[in-house]
């Protein structure tokens, strides 16, 4: 089964394409890893799959459905939770306050206004110990140190059971002992739930070649090369557009 | 949407619960004894002060809970707003329009009320898909056109104003007297407050500080930001309407600068400068403020240049406003003991 | 002919619009800040204008020094209060910006009531300005005609500085992104200095450009900012060629319905406004990246 589509997707913002007729099929329980040099436009497409930005041509589908106006509330609602490039998160909120309100925010209650504010529980447990942010449950996320943050947000996308999760340069600024801990998290999380489907970005390729099955290469804001990541790291056109730009991932060994 | 619906209080995690152990959670009876708080404390200075200090109080507890369904959208929610008076104005006008209708007078304050909701529903749904400065450029519009209104059409007196709105009377208490009054507009905005205060507490509540922190994040884990946003004007909108028609009644005549650029301001520096990172801390401000302004610089000829002071030294100097600093003085002289 | 001579009202009308608005638009193009204090400033200008000119017939020289006066001492102010408040505040929310340029507007506005007290003022036009003449069978007052000249000079003046000259390319590179800015070795905080001063000296020259067509009162500057703030959402956060657009339908839609609609005038503004809104969000030459929020 298909869980995320894009069909020729365009995207600007009134100046030139940051993204031109993309087109990608990930299947359910694939993970797939979206590299290339900075400004080729993998932000910017997982923008588009996580419904931030609106494709201003072609269609992303969901599980076969049209999702290309839906926008981020309604992706969140249909099981797509996604984390940022620089950690987002509610900063004058503790940690265990972030997690309930992403684990509470599709259900309706959320929008009660006497009924009362819920309470933690197991899910929110579970993540913070997937994470390692169990000893940091109490404290104000503001106060957390940049890779915490980054490990909050996975935190908060577990809380929320998803289908589809989209991890934008998940291990960026985090420490050497927290690389391979996330590394870990991600991959225990593809055993235990074999049909979670997870779209990646990542500079560091230890990372996409732990994790993804499948690479993709932009460019340009297009899809330059697409393959099992040791056909994409093989491939010469793959050196050739990093040495083209300033990459600064390290070697893709 | 104005006045939610009060559900059984003991009622805790009906439906299929993912929460196991929270069953003996006690209910949370702030939104209960801090109304009443401020209900005592202030009738107390009420009942202490001479006259003229009265009637500024009797004035200081209705802009308390204007200030505080400013900082529903300030505080709360995130959402900006510089044209607040409007609602407060509306509500007032409301009252004063419909003032021989043989109607008792918690039936005005309803109807007050509503009428600053559905144009807040109006205003709100017009301004939807704008970000925040132009949202707040679009509410100083809408109140200027208010304002702008009463001049032009005739039934609504211009500056003259509108007279003779009758306070009414409550199962035969009559509430012309100014203590009998008080003690009306005193527990009308103390119950509000509390339903204030609840809301505030509540998932909805917590919702609405999530979208403050980061609406982007807040829509990508699902929360319907923009639909919240609505509910919280328009909530912002029918407290402050509500607390027009106390004032027109309080009062028993309506002008046009409770529609004005100027007190929306002025609405503002007050709720700043109690603090809007607090629940209470506008009301306080309010309060404060009136003082201030009867005592120190009401006979000056300077007002606008000390009401732009205060609200200078209160953004560069300690925005968290008045509790903030009383907090941070606790804190200083309670070190090494934290609590919250 | 009276619908030639309602157009001409209305741009007469939208010029002095436009110079208010478009030292707003420019400051919060390049710096982000949307500076309520520009009221404030343009009525200094205008109360400056009436204190030169006095009560008398003023000459054209003294009525060109009154004017350059205002503009002077204005962007004297502008770059005070860049300098003492607005700077502080760069790393700060737009709210918070909102709140302490809204100060600074009750502060100026305050000392203007000390010093020139709360009465109305009102001046002379320049002896040789005061005539009208004819054009295409419509009377057109020589000063509105004056009033036109300075607005096409200052846009054009504007338009120059901005994309020709090597300010102007600074100026465009802080409005870009100012991080960048200072990393490429720009004077980031002289710049942000000096548009504010420029912008405040336009207020300061609308000011004084218009003290003869209205009576002068330090409150003056509540009306005009809340139009000014009508004209920038109209044309776009930013947008300084938006602005002069803005200010010209606003000021012919204004003098259309003095004309034929009267019960319309005065609101016209804020009809525009509500429509524009609806319609195009980012006002009629927004550009999503200047009018983040």
């Amino acid at each position: 089964m298909i869980a995320l589509e894009l069909r020729n997707v365009h995207k600007h913002y009134g100046g030139p394409p940051v993204v031109q007729d993309v087109s990608l099929t990930i299947e359910r329980g694939r993970t797939v890893a979206v590299i290339g040099p900075n400004g080729a436009g993998k932000t910017t497409l997982f923008g588009v799959m996580a419904g931030e930005h609106r494709a201003t041509g072609g269609s992303l589908l969901l599980f076969g459905k049209d999702a290309t106006r839906a926008g981020a509330k309604r992706l969140a609602h249909l099981g797509v939770a996604r984390t940022f490039q620089v950690a987002r998160y509610f900063l004058e909120k503790t940690v265990e306050q972030n997690l309930v309100i992403a684990r509470d925010a599709r259900r309706s209650r959320y929008r009660n206004p006497v009924s009362r504010a819920p309470r933690p529980g197991d899910t929110i447990t579970a993540a913070l110990d997937a994470v390692g942010l169990q000893d940091r449950r109490h404290q104000p996320s503001s106060t957390l140190s940049h890779g915490d943050r980054k490990s909050l947000e996975i935190a908060m996308a577990l809380t929320q059971d998803p289908a589809v999760l989209l991890l934008d340069e998940p291990t960026a600024g985090m420490g050497a002992e927290d690389i391979p801990r996330t590394i870990r998290l991600l991959k225990g999380l593809r055993e235990s739930r074999p049909d979670l489907t997870v779209v990646i970005t990542a500079h560091d390729m230890e990372v996409v070649f732990a994790l993804a099955d499948r690479v993709v290469l932009m460019a340009g804001g297009k899809v330059a090369l697409e393959g099992s990541p040791a056909a994409v790291r093989d491939d010469p056109l793959t050196r050739e557009i990093y040495l083209g730009d300033s990459y600064e991932g390290g070697s893709a060994a | 949407m104005s006045a939610p619906v009060r559900t059984a209080p003991r009622r805790i995690a009906a439906g299929p619960s993912i929460l196991p152990g929270v069953a003996s959670a006690r209910f949370d009876l702030r939104p209960v004894y801090e109304p009443l708080i401020f209900l005592v404390l202030t009738s107390a200075a009420y009942f202490a002060m001479p006259p003229n200090m009265q009637y500024i109080l009797g004035i200081a507890v209705i802009y308390a809970l204007l200030t505080t369904s400013l900082s529903v959208l300030f505080g709360w929610t995130g959402t900006y707003t510089f044209g607040h008076a409007a609602f407060f104005g509306m509500g007032a006008y409301a009252a004063a329009l419909l003032k021989d209708q043989a109607w008792g007078p918690l039936t005005f304050l309803g109807v007050s009320a509503a009428v600053a909701a559905v144009a807040a529903v109006v205003i709100g749904l017009i301004g939807r898909r704008l970000a925040k400065v132009e949202f707040a450029m679009l509410t100083m519009i809408v109140g200027q056109i208010a304002y702008l209104l009463t001049f032009r059409v005739p039934e609504l007196e211009g500056d003259n104003g509108i007279y003779g709105i009758p306070r009414g009377e409550i199962a035969g208490v009559d509430l012309a007297p100014p203590e009998t009054f008080w003690w009306y507009s005193v527990i009308v905005v103390a119950v509000v407050m509390g339903l204030l205060r609840r809301i505030n507490l509540s998932s909805f509540g917590e919702s609405l500080s999530a979208i403050r922190d980061d609406p982007v994040k807040a829509a990508a884990i699902g929360i319907p930001v923009n639909a919240l946003r609505l509910a919280a004007f328009t909530l912002a909108g029918a407290v402050a309407g509500l607390a027009g028609g106390l004032f027109a009644q309080q009062g028993s005549i309506v002008t046009p600068s409770t529609l004005s650029f100027t007190f929306s301001g002025q609405i503002i520096i007050m709720a700043l400068l109690g603090g809007m990172t607090r629940f209470w801390g506008p009301a306080v401000g309010a309060i404060l403020f009136q003082f201030i302004n009867a005592l120190v610089f009401g006979n000056t000829p300077h007002a606008t240049l000390v009401l732009g002071a205060i609200l200078l030294a209160v953004v560069l100097v300690f925005p968290s406003g008045v509790l903030g600093v009383l907090s941070r003085l606790r804190g200083l002289l309670s070190r090494g003991r934290r609590t919250r | 002919m009276a619908v030639i001579s309602t157009l001409i009202n209305g741009v007469a009308y939208g010029v002095p619009l436009f110079l208010v608005a478009s030292g707003l638009t420019l400051i919060y193009g390049v710096i982000g800040v949307l500076n309520f204090a520009h009221g404030s400033f343009f009525v200094v200008g205008a109360l400056l204008a009436t204190t030169v000119i006095g009560t008398g017939l003023p000459t054209l020289p003294t009525f060109a020094v009154a004017v350059l006066a205002g503009a002077a001492a204005v962007a004297a102010l502008g770059l005070v209060t860049e300098s003492t408040v607005v700077r502080r505040l760069y790393r700060g929310d737009h709210i918070t910006m909102l709140l302490a340029t809204f100060a600074v507007l009750l502060i100026v506005e305050g000392v203007a009531e000390v010093l020139w007290g709360t009465t109305p003022r009102s001046i002379s036009r320049p002896e040789v300005l005061s005539g009208s003449t004819r054009i295409l069978g419509a009377t057109i007052p020589l000063y509105d005609i004056v009033l036109v000249v300075v607005g096409v000079l200052v846009a054009a003046g504007l338009f120059l500085l901005i994309n020709k000259s090597a300010f102007g390319r600074s100026v465009r590179a802080v409005a870009q992104d100012s991080v960048m800015g200072e990393a490429v070795g720009l004077n980031t905080k002289r710049v942000m200095l000096l548009v504010f001063g420029l912008g405040s000296a336009l207020a300061g020259l609308a000011g004084a450009l218009i003290a003869p067509n209205v009576s002068v009162s330090p409150s003056l500057g509540h009306d005009f900012i809340l139009q000014s703030f009508a004209i920038v959402i109209i044309g776009g956060l930013g947008s300084v060629t938006g602005s002069l657009v803005a200010a010209l339908l606003v000021g012919v839609a204004e003098a259309f319905a003095v004309a034929h609609m009267p019960e319309l005038a005065g609101f016209t503004f804020y009809i525009l406004v509500a429509v524009v809104l609806l319609v195009r969000p980012r006002g009629l030459l927004g550009s999503a990246k200047l009018g983040r929020a």
